[in-house]
C-alpha cells in the first residue's frame, strides 16, 4: 500500500526492556514472583495469562505504577526503578481508553507534546499524523463522549504514540469492545506496529489475540512466567501443561512415564496400551506425566483401520459428539477409561465415522508432547 | 388521582413559601418610609439605604464582611481542596480521624467554638484583627469546601491521572491540567459556600470582634439591639441580592461546563 509509510514524526527506534527477577508482594501474597524477562526492541510481546496471573502487575511495573518489591527493571540497560512514570518516555493504552473528557480529541493528543514543550505548530503536525495513523482524520474538534468505543481507543492509541515514545504499553486495550471491532483494530494495531517500530508490550487474557498480534509471548500464571516463546513455539511445543491447555485445544493423556531405554523417548501406559513421545521428564523410575496432542494431528479411523509401526501412537475410543464448523469438524471423543479426547479434522479429509462408532485414534509419535503433569492445572484454568 | 397533582402543587408551594417567605418579608420593608419595621409599610422612600451609605460606620462593616469573605474563600478553598483530595486517596484510621475532625465546626455548637475562639484570641490579641476574623471563619468554612470537592474526586476516574503521568505529566501538571478542571464545579461550589458562610456568620464574630472592627451582621444585630432602625432592612436586602447573585452565577457556570462535556 503506497499510503501506508510511516507518517513524519512518528517512528522511533523501540526500546529494550529487562525485567531481572521482579517481585511484586501485597502483605502476603505475591502479585508477580521472580519474574525475568528480556523484551527486544521493535519486538511486540504480549503478557497472556488468566487474570490474577501477574501479567497487568508486571505492566504496572514498567509503566511505574507499582514499585516492586524485588528485583530491577531497566530500558535500554539503564535502571528505572527510581524514574517515576511520567519520566519513563512510555506510552501507555488503557483498557476503558482513560481519555481526558473535558479536552476534545486534538487536545487529548496534543497533551504529551505540550507536557514536552512542542511548539504550537510542530503540535499540529503531528496531532494530524497520529490521526491519520489510527485513520480518524477530521475528529479533531471532537469531545471523547461523542465518540464510539473503538473511535476512543483509537484516539487513545494516538495520543500514545503522538510523541513517539520507546515503548507502548497496552493494558487489555481491546477488552471493553464487541467481537467484530476487536478482530478488526487487532489487525490496526499490527499495522501501527510495523509502521513505527516501536517495542510493544501488550496485556491479553485472550489467547487469541496473543498468537494473532505476538513476535513472543509470554504466558503467565500464578504470579510466574511459566514460558515465553513465539506464537508457534508455544502451540506445537508447550513447556507445561498450563501453557498446553490455556493456547488453543488439545487432548491431555495423563498416566505414568518411563524412560525408554537410552533413546532419548518415553513411554506412557494408558487403556492398557503403550504410548511414545520424544523425550523424557526428569526423575528415575515412573513419575506422573501426560501426553499432550493438538487435536489437529489426530486422526480417526473406522474400527479395524488406522495405521500400523513405530511412528504412530493408537487408541481405541467411541465417538460421543460431532461439532460441524463449516471448514472443519471437531469430533469428541471417549477413551475406554473415560478421559475425553478432541480431534479436528479439516473439510475434504472428514472420516467416515458417526457418534456413538467405535473408532481408533492415531497420531504420529513426533506430534506427541510429554509434559510433567500439574494437577491443579484445570483449577488454574476456571 | 386526578386530585393528586394540584393537591401536590399547592403542599410545595406552601413550604416554598415558608422557607423564603422570612427573608423575602425584608426587601418591601427596606423600602420604607416609616422610621420603625412595620409591615406592611403605609410609605415608600429609599431613605435607608441613603442612610446606609451615608453612615461610615455601616460602609466600614460592609467592606470588613467583603474582605474577610474574599480571603476566608480564598484561604479555605485552598486548604479544602488539598484536603479533599488527600482524605480520598488515604485510608486507615488517620484519615478518619482527619475527616471528623475537619468536619466538627459543622457539628459543635456554634457558641462553643465562639466562646473557645474568644478565649484563644484574647491571649493571642487578635480580638477585633482581621487575621482573627479570617482564621475563625476559614474553620467554619472548611467543612463546606470538603464536602462538595470530595464528593466531586469521589466520582472522579483515577485512572485519568495515571494516563496523564504516562504522557508525560507529572503530579503537578497532573493536578492542574487533568484532576482541577474535573473537579472545579465542586471546587466553585466549596467556593461559594465558604464566602456565604463567612459572609452572614453572626455568632462567633459577635464574640471576636472590636469597637475598630465589625462585620456587617454584627453591626445589624448590635443595631437592631439597640435602635430597631430600618437600615437594617436596606442592608439584609442587599446581602440577600449578593447572595443570591452568587449562586444564580455559580449555578450558570456549573450547568455550562457540565453542559460542555
Amino acid at each position: 500500500m503506497p499510503d501506508s509509510a510511516p507518517p513524519t514524526g512518528l517512528a522511533r527506534a523501540g526500546g529494550e526492556i529487562t525485567l531481572e527477577r521482579l517481585t511484586k508482594r501485597y502483605a502476603d501474597t505475591a502479585a508477580v514472583e521472580d519474574v525475568s524477562l528480556t523484551i527486544r526492541p521493535g519486538e511486540f510481546m504480549t503478557l497472556l495469562g488468566p487474570s490474577g496471573s501477574g501479567k497487568t502487575t508486571t505492566l504496572n511495573a514498567i509503566a511505574g505504577f507499582v514499585t516492586p518489591t524485588s528485583g530491577r527493571l531497566l530500558i535500554d540497560g539503564v535502571a528505572v526503578d527510581n524514574v517515576p512514570p511520567h519520566r519513563r518516555d512510555i506510552g501507555m493504552v488503557f483498557q476503558h481508553y482513560a481519555l481526558f473528557p473535558h479536552m476534545t480529541v486534538a487536545e487529548n493528543i496534543a497533551f504529551p507534546l505540550k507536557q514536552r514543550k512542542v511548539a504550537r505548530g510542530r503540535r499540529a503536525e503531528l496531532v494530524d499524523a497520529a490521526l491519520a495513523t489510527v485513520r480518524l482524520p477530521g475528529f479533531e474538534r471532537r469531545y471523547p463522549h461523542e465518540l464510539s468505543g473503538g473511535q476512543q481507543q483509537r484516539v487513545a492509541v494516538a495520543r500514545s504514540i503522538v510523541y513517539a515514545p520507546r515503548v507502548l504499553l497496552m493494558d487489555e486495550p481491546l477488552g471493553a469492545l464487541d467481537k467484530k471491532l476487536r478482530d478488526w483494530l487487532q489487525l490496526e494495531i499490527k499495522r501501527i506496529h510495523d509502521e513505527l517500530g516501536t517495542t510493544f508490550v501488550y496485556v491479553t487474557h485472550d489467547q487469541d489475540e496473543a498468537l494473532v498480534l505476538s513476535d513472543r509471548v509470554a504466558v503467565f500464571n500464578h504470579g510466574r512466567i511459566q514460558q515465553v516463546g513465539t506464537p508457534g513455539e508455544l502451540y506445537e511445543r508447550p513447556s507445561t501443561l498450563f501453557v498446553a491447555q490455556f493456547l488453543g485445544d488439545s487432548t491431555v493423556l495423563r498416566g505414568q512415564v518411563s524412560r525408554n531405554g537410552s533413546g532419548g523417548s518415553s513411554t506412557l501406559g494408558k487403556c492398557g496400551r503403550i504410548l511414545r513421545a520424544p523425550g523424557s521428564l526428569d526423575g528415575t523410575g515412573s513419575v506422573d506425566g501426560a501426553i499432550v496432542v493438538r487435536p489437529e494431528r489426530l486422526a480417526v479411523h473406522a474400527n479395524g483401520g488406522g495405521p500400523d509401526g513405530t511412528d504412530w501412537n493408537t487408541l481405541p475410543a467411541v465417538v460421543e459428539r460431532e461439532i460441524y464448523l463449516g471448514s472443519s469438524r471437531k469430533l469428541e471423543l471417549r477413551l475406554p477409561d473415560g478421559d475425553p479426547a478432541l480431534v479436528r479434522e479439516q473439510a475434504g479429509r472428514l472420516a467416515d465415522v458417526r457418534p456413538g462408532d467405535q473408532v481408533t485414534l492415531a497420531w504420529r509419535v513426533a506430534d506427541s508432547v510429554l509434559l510433567t503433569d500439574d494437577p491443579d492445572v484445570e483449577a488454574a484454568l476456571t | 388521582m386526578r386530585l393528586g397533582r394540584p393537591v401536590l402543587w399547592v403542599f410545595c408551594g406552601l413550604v416554598g413559601f415558608w422557607l423564603v417567605a422570612p427573608a423575602l418579608i425584608v426587601l418591601p420593608l427596606s423600602f420604607t418610609g416609616q422610621a420603625s419595621l412595620v409591615f406592611p409599610p403605609r410609605s415608600w422612600s429609599l431613605r435607608w439605604y441613603a442612610n446606609f451609605f451615608g453612615d461610615p460606620a455601616w460602609i466600614g462593616a460592609f467592606w470588613t464582611s467583603i474582605q474577610v469573605a474574599v480571603l476566608v474563600t480564598v484561604v479555605s478553598t485552598v486548604i479544602g481542596t488539598a484536603a479533599a483530595i488527600g482524605l480520598t486517596q488515604g485510608r486507615g484510621r488517620a484519615v478518619v480521624a482527619a475527616n471528623a475532625l475537619i468536619l466538627s465546626p459543622m457539628i459543635v455548637p456554634g457558641i462553643v467554638f465562639a466562646i473557645g475562639s474568644y478565649a484563644t484570641f484574647l491571649a493571642l490579641r487578635m480580638v477585633g484583627s482581621l487575621g482573627g476574623f479570617v482564621m475563625a471563619h476559614t474553620v467554619l468554612a472548611l467543612p463546606f469546601v470538603v464536602i462538595p470537592v470530595a464528593a466531586r474526586l469521589r466520582g472522579f476516574d483515577r485512572r485519568l491521572e495515571l494516563a496523564s503521568a504516562s504522557l508525560g505529566a507529572g503530579r503537578w501538571a497532573t493536578f492542574r491540567q487533568v484532576t482541577l478542571p474535573l473537579v472545579a464545579p465542586g471546587v466553585l461550589a466549596g467556593a461559594l459556600f465558604a464566602f456565604v458562610t463567612s459572609f452572614d456568620e453572626v455568632v462567633v464574630s459577635l464574640f471576636i470582634q472590636s469597637p475598630y472592627l465589625q462585620t456587617l451582621p454584627v453591626k445589624m444585630y448590635s443595631s437592631v439591639s439597640r435602635d430597631t432602625d430600618p437600615t437594617i432592612a436596606a442592608a439584609a436586602s442587599m446581602i440577600i441580592v449578593l447572595t443570591t447573585v452568587l449562586v444564580l452565577v455559580a449555578s450558570y457556570v456549573t450547568v455550562r461546563r457540565s453542559r460542555a462535556r
